[in-house]
């Protein structure tokens, strides 16, 4: 299994933000990601390290943690920097190297565009990690709700979401079990050419592709056999309702965004 | 090749609030030639344990030796070269069936495993009929097949990459009766004809009892003993207090003792020990 990727795994916790209603926080994540976006000097990246970063220490997951999990992204992160560092010509010259110039400009630009990709997939991250998915897709329908109106399926939307979430960790486990099924039979895909290695990947392919049909269609008689008819009728056994928790974390949001508007220019 | 366990722990995500010890302080050694059966509850380590066979999983710490191959520190070719000697049997033939017939799919393995593929195919009828399928197989899709026939084959394309030790995990699983049988027998007589070394995992305690010459008893990731079938037969209440059936056997002579009041004054425990016990029990005999 790919250890290194940790987005939709939750980690169970009785922190506040495993406790702040799910709809909050599919609002705050909107919110933030408007804020990062408005964000246009030092210290308003700076009040917005801030807010991510309290956020992590009060899901008291570990920091290490969530890190480890960024793995995938640190890449894109640098590449954005360097894409921005060199290509930007802005402001003064700070360093020439080997003919070319580095800016200004284009140290501030590529430090803002990494630091918003990188606070947004920590809070990204976070929320999947404090939230179990059934949350985040309960939310997500509480959200929608009002596109009922005009006929859009947000039920259906919602069950399929929940669905394919619900999936992720039970295909992560039989891609683990076919990919030692087939190393146990002398397949190797981490050398030779890489069109060897393509190749290699068809024998971990099909019998994964085969077996999610197969449990689509188990689960489809499933849901059948016991009369799922969708929306219709139906009541939620988890209602979600705000709590105290949720009110102190809308008024501490109402502060941090009148503080940010005030920091920014 | 000997199998040899020294102190061998393994842990699941390391450094994660997910880290699970799996393993703990194993230490076993496995006898070139010999049958043996891991028994356990489930989350014991078992199918840790046969991963670590095959260098599927390395130990996180202490010390594995395949043959001539030690772990961890292998190199590359040394890891392929035991995945071809220890044939390693999964639970669910679907999780490896790919290809479009059956032969390509017995071809799989040895290809991989740089046979002569020439070779291979003049040997595939033998190994057809030693896992009961027949030649008429071998153009159709490995997806037509039954559950059982899948199983079959994956076994049969096991053993064309010629290992010399087979690890069998829950191999009668879904079959029927017969057919779980007949695969035992066909493990069996590997075992005797070609001395393959056979290690059976299962839950199975029948299966393990009669086929075995030691059962290795894993419990919570350690091993709790390593005994012979005649041993095991003895600590009936230690195999029910870590959540494992007792043989079959032991259990009627259990009942016999308890509800019939017979005198049980035999050391092993099998069909003639308990049909002399019952015939002296009938005459008179052998009542406490």
């Amino acid at each position: 299994m790919n250890q290194s990727l940790i987005i939709g795994q939750y980690v169970p916790g009785e922190s506040v933000v495993h406790k702040i209603d799910p709809r909050l926080k599919l609002i705050i994540i909107f919110i933030f990601v408007i804020a990062v976006f408005m964000a246009n000097n030092i210290w308003s990246y700076v009040s917005l390290y801030f807010f991510v970063f309290a956020s992590v220490a009060l899901s008291r997951i570990p920091v290490a943690y969530i890190f480890k999990g960024l793995k995938p992204v640190w890449w894109i992160i640098i590449i954005t920097f360097m894409f921005h560092l060199f290509i930007n010509s802005g402001g003064n010259v700070i360093v020439s190297f080997l003919g070319i110039n580095v800016y200004e400009q284009g140290v501030f630009q590529g430090a803002s565009i990494a630091t918003r990709f990188f606070l947004l997939i920590i809070l990204a991250t976070l929320l999947t990690l404090s939230t179990t998915p059934i949350a985040v897709t309960d939310a997500v329908e509480a959200l929608l709700k009002p596109l009922k109106k005009v006929r859009f399926p947000v039920h259906e939307i919602a069950l399929m979401m929940s669905i394919s979430l619900r999936f992720i960790p039970t295909f992560m486990q039989e891609m683990d079990k076919i990919s030692k099924a087939q190393a146990a039979r002398g397949l190797d895909y981490t050398k030779g050419k890489l069109k060897d290695r393509f190749k290699a990947l068809l024998p971990l392919l099909i019998p994964l592709l085969i077996s999610s049909f197969k449990r689509a269609e188990d689960l489809a008689l499933a849901m059948e056999a016991r009369g799922y008819q969708g929306e219709e009728g139906r009541t939620k056994l988890r209602q979600l309702s705000f709590s105290k928790i949720d009110y102190i974390v809308i008024i501490s949001l109402i502060v941090f965004l009148v503080s940010f508007y005030m920091i920014r220019v | 090749m000997d199998i040899i366990f020294e102190n061998v722990n393994y842990t699941y995500q390391p450094n994660t609030p997910f880290s699970h010890q799996a393993l703990k302080d194993i230490s076993l050694e496995i006898k070139s030639g010999s049958f043996v059966a891991v028994v356990g509850h489930t989350g014991s380590g078992k199918s840790t344990l046969l991963q670590h066979l095959n260098a599927l999983l390395q130990p996180t710490s202490g010390r594995l030796v395949l043959g001539n191959v030690e772990l961890p520190g292998a190199h590359h070719e040394q890891i392929k070269s035991i995945r071809q000697r220890v044939g390693l049997l999964f639970q669910y033939p679907e999780h490896q069936l790919f290809e479009e017939t059956v032969k390509k799919e017995l071809l799989f393995g040895p290809k991989n495993f740089g046979f002569d593929l020439k070779q291979v195919e003049t040997e595939l009828n033998d190994s057809l009929q030693e896992v009961g399928l027949e030649e008429s197989v071998l153009d159709r899709s490995p997806f037509e097949l039954s559950g059982g026939q899948m199983k079959r084959v994956a076994l049969a394309s096991m053993l064309l990459a010629k290992p010399q030790v087979l690890v069998l995990d829950e191999p009668t699983a879904g079959l029927d009766p017969l057919g779980q049988k007949k695969m035992m027998q066909l493990f069996k007589s590997l075992h005797e004809n070609k001395q393959h070394t056979v290690v059976l995992v299962t839950h199975n305690m029948d299966d393990a009892m009669r086929y075995a010459e030691k059962v290795i008893v894993l419990n919570q990731g350690t091993v709790e003993c390593v005994k012979s079938p005649s041993e095991l037969i003895h600590e009936r209440d230690r195999l029910k207090a870590i959540g494992l059936d007792v043989p079959e056997p032991v259990e009627f002579v259990e009942y016999m003792k308890a509800r019939l009041g017979v005198l049980w004054e035999e050391e092993d425990i099998n069909e003639q020990t308990i049909s002399r016990t019952l015939v002296k029990h009938l005459k008179g005999g052998a009542t406490s």
